[in-house]
């Protein structure tokens, strides 16, 4: 047995060296990884371009207001904000030199977004959620009373999600945001895999090595495996580069770090999030949601590599998978045929923690996101059998080979 | 030769249903995404047309007149329903007689947000009357502000010319080939023949697309200079629109078969199918995908820029540092870039030759040595 697992990780090792350790995947990486470094710096800027020419008036306000919400900060935040905004329309545009930024306009527009707007919604966020707990556990109430069973089950656990929430704290959130709704990386991810995967399987058919390949003592169940545990291991480590860089360069960019500890509904886009963590925890979560993501459309290419007969078809089929799965996330909205088997679902994985929502399942609520990810999870084992299956060594499929092999 | 490479390229490789894929992606592209340059224009399209229609041409005195006449008319009557309305709300007016009034106020007013955008652009031509006139401007607009390149002609290209050469080196043809009578070397310009003519026609076809979409708005007035459009209000080249319309369809042609040229070179060099779709991925969309701003791509002799055409039109903006080329500097320009070209199909053509290849052999033979 030993022996066993040992020839199969020194076979794994060598399809990983033979497939994706060349000169040039290195170059290519290489280059996505420089790409993918100057859009998240370009992104970052364009959010906080506005307000970048004040870095010290930024500086000084946010020290004396991040961190706790309290009454005193919002009175000196009002005292200089409120006057603005009670003149609001009529404010003047020229150069003020008693202003904090440029012109009094400016001052508004500063305090309104950077300050304002952001405490506000943390300071209300208590009870909105309050709200969204009474409310739903009223109607839990009355479904109950109604013998409607699924709905009263679905508005308890809402009232659960909801119950006890509220934001300690103020901190920078604009860093985040931006890596929150980044998808370059996933997509630069996607080509390079779609690139290291279109010839797994299909090479040693080009080649007319596979009939020989089946007939060595490992050649058969144990080359499958390894290629699929290759192409995992390799998968997983591009996205895992990939969403680190990505993390690390905005949170190095943004320099303010005091939200990463708050809970994760201090985004505005994840309001009604159904997720209950620190924010740290949250683009975890998504970060390994969207590996999963990555891994189920692996498989997809994995299997479009084992039933074509040219590298060129496989690529070009696999990426034609590829925008029709983008293209459907994209344009398909709430619903459309095969949702539950798009792998794009859970690469833009922002999407499925924005709202709250439930699923019937024979009766029982069900978590959208749960579901959604149980779904791509089942398409991609299916897809995998259909590999295993495709690439069977038993007698029948060898005679079948050997028979399409004469008749050529 | 010629036919055969056309014959290879479209039928036998499967090229044919590749390219029905791409005028179905291009025509959904331009019915799907089709929005006009102003919405509010639009919506008042037939008041703007009808007053259009007696100052269309250059700003002349007459003109002007009248023009300032109008909204002097009109502005009394947008007042006047303003004031009924902050009347009727005080309590100062009964509702029957507010009601009159209104009926007969927003008749005459109808015309008011349509004129209004006309005399934004007549506060636009009066600035330089010379180099600008009016002229409905939608159409044009949308046509010559398209900042980006056409994706999906870029990925049809690399995905058709790839295997140009690729499939001869993967099955090793390539070696038989220099052994016929019409070697390899005539056969490169067979193939770069029947690789520009069909990048030509695609590039000629999606551009026509883009064409027939914006002149459902309407394209009038092509011989008007190129100034009468706000995007291009600073421009130094002084083209009539038609004109400008031309050089930039010149330089995408251009562009694209620069593309074409580079994706056979890349083709030459990495041999290998899979390497050169990738690196043709990485190498053309890439950029534009980066840096988000075909602007700053526009001194670099590359295919890049070239591709998007009209930023060679684009005046110069003081905001990015963004200059415009002058006509003789993008005369030197256009010049490198064939220059450059040369060079890539010299390359292509070179390692297509038995004398390469000897020398390749050659050199590997000692050093086994």
């Amino acid at each position: 047995m030993k022996e066993r697992i040992i020839s199969f990780c020194r076979l794994t090792l060598y399809e990983l060296r033979k497939a994706f350790g060349t000169v040039w995947m290195a170059v290519f990486l290489a280059v996505l990884l420089l790409a993918n470094g100057w859009r998240l710096y370009d992104s970052y800027h364009q959010e906080v371009a506005k307000w970048e020419d004040y870095p010290q008036v930024y500086q000084e306000c946010y020290a004396y207001l991040s961190g706790s919400i309290t009454t005193d900060k919002i009175n000196s935040l009002m005292s200089v904000y409120g006057p603005l905004q009670e003149r609001f329309p009529n404010l003047s545009r020229e150069y003020d030199p008693n202003a904090y930024t440029y012109s009094e306009e400016d001052d508004y527009f500063f305090f309104w977004e950077l300050f304002y707007e952001p405490i506000y919604y943390d300071y209300l966020y208590q009870n909105h959620a309050v709200q969204i707990t009474t409310q739903a556990r009223e109607l839990a109430a009355l479904y109950q009373e109604l013998g409607n069973s699924y709905d009263a089950a679905r508005n308890e656990i809402l009232a659960q999600d909801f119950a006890g929430r509220w934001v300690p704290s103020f901190g920078d959130t604009r860093h985040y945001e931006v890596l929150l709704n980044y998808d370059f990386s996933s997509m630069l991810v996607l080509v390079l895999c779609l690139f290291a995967l279109c010839g797994v399987f299909v090479t040693e058919k080009e080649t007319g090595m596979y009939m020989l390949h089946r007939t060595t003592r490992l050649g058969g169940p144990a080359t499958v495996g390894a290629k699929f545990a290759a192409s995992a291991f390799f998968s997983i480590a591009v996205s895992v580069l990939f969403f680190t860089q990505d993390f690390l360069t905005l949170h190095l960019l943004g320099q303010r770090w005091e939200a990463l500890s708050d809970p994760v509904y201090v985004l505005w886009q994840l309001e009604y999030t159904p997720l209950r963590m620190s924010l740290g925890m949250a683009f975890l979560t998504l970060g390994a949601v969207k590996t999963l993501g990555v891994l189920c459309c692996c498989c997809f290419f994995l299997l479009v590599s084992c039933l074509v007969k040219r590298v060129l078809s496989s690529f070009m089929v696999s990426m034609a998978l590829l925008f029709g799965a983008v293209a459907a996330q994209n344009l398909g909205g709430v619903g459309y045929p095969g949702k539950w088997c798009n792998p794009m679902e859970l690469v833009i994985a922002r999407e499925l923690f924005t709202q709250d929502d439930f699923v019937n399942l024979f009766g029982h609520p069900v978590r959208y996101f749960l579901t959604m990810i149980l779904g791509v999870i089942l398409t991609a084992a299916v897809v995998c059998l259909v590999i295993l299956y495709r690439n069977r060594s038993t007698r029948a499929g060898l005679l079948e080979g050997r028979r399409r092999h004469v008749s050529v | 030769m010629f036919l055969y490479e056309w014959k290879k390229l479209l039928l036998r490789r499967g090229g044919i249903w590749l390219l029905l894929l791409f005028f179905v992606g291009e025509i959904a592209i331009s019915v799907l995404f089709r929005q006009p340059y102003d919405q509010v224009l639009e919506q008042n399209r037939e008041v703007y047309d009808r007053y259009l229609s007696s100052v269309n041409g250059p700003l002349t005195q007459q003109k002007r007149e009248y023009i300032e006449n109008e909204m002097v008319r009109l502005n009394d009557v947008h007042m006047q329903l303003s004031q009924l309305n902050s009347k009727y709300y005080q309590g100062q007016i009964p509702q029957d007689e507010y009601q009159a009034q209104l009926a007969e106020l927003t008749q005459q007013d109808a015309d008011y947000a349509g004129f209004a955008k006309l005399y934004t652009q007549y506060i636009y031509v009066r600035e330089v009357p010379e180099r600008r006139y009016f002229l409905y401007t939608g159409g044009w607009e949308r046509l010559l502000t398209d900042w980006e390149p056409d994706y999906l002609l870029l990925l049809v290209l690399v995905l058709l010319l790839t295997p140009v050469f690729c499939e001869e080196y993967e099955s090793r043809m390539d070696q038989i080939l220099l052994t016929q009578k019409r070697s390899a070397g005539a056969q490169v310009l067979w193939k770069a023949a029947a690789v520009g003519s069909l990048t030509v026609l695609l590039t000629a076809a999606a551009q026509l697309c883009r064409v027939i979409t914006y002149a459902t708005y309407g394209l009038p007035n092509g011989s008007y200079p190129l100034e009468s459009l706000v995007s291009f209000g600073a421009s130094v080249k002084g083209l009539s629109i038609l004109q400008g319309f031309f050089l930039q369809f010149a330089l995408k042609e251009l562009g694209y078969l620069y593309c074409a040229l580079a994706i056979l070179a890349l083709s030459v060099l990495l041999k290998k199918f899979a390497l050169t779709l990738m690196a043709g991925l990485i190498a053309l969309p890439l950029p534009f995908l980066t840096l988000r701003d075909a602007f700053v791509l526009v001194p670099i002799p590359g295919p890049w820029s070239l591709t998007v055409g009209t930023v060679y039109l684009a005046p110069s903006q003081e905001l990015t540092g963004f200059t415009e080329m002058t006509p003789l500097q993008l005369g030197l320009f256009v010049l490198a870039v064939v220059v450059l070209m040369g060079l890539l199909f010299f390359y292509v053509w070179w390692n297509n030759t038995n004398w390469a290849i000897k020398r390749i052999s050659f050199r590997k033979g000692g050093s086994k040595q």
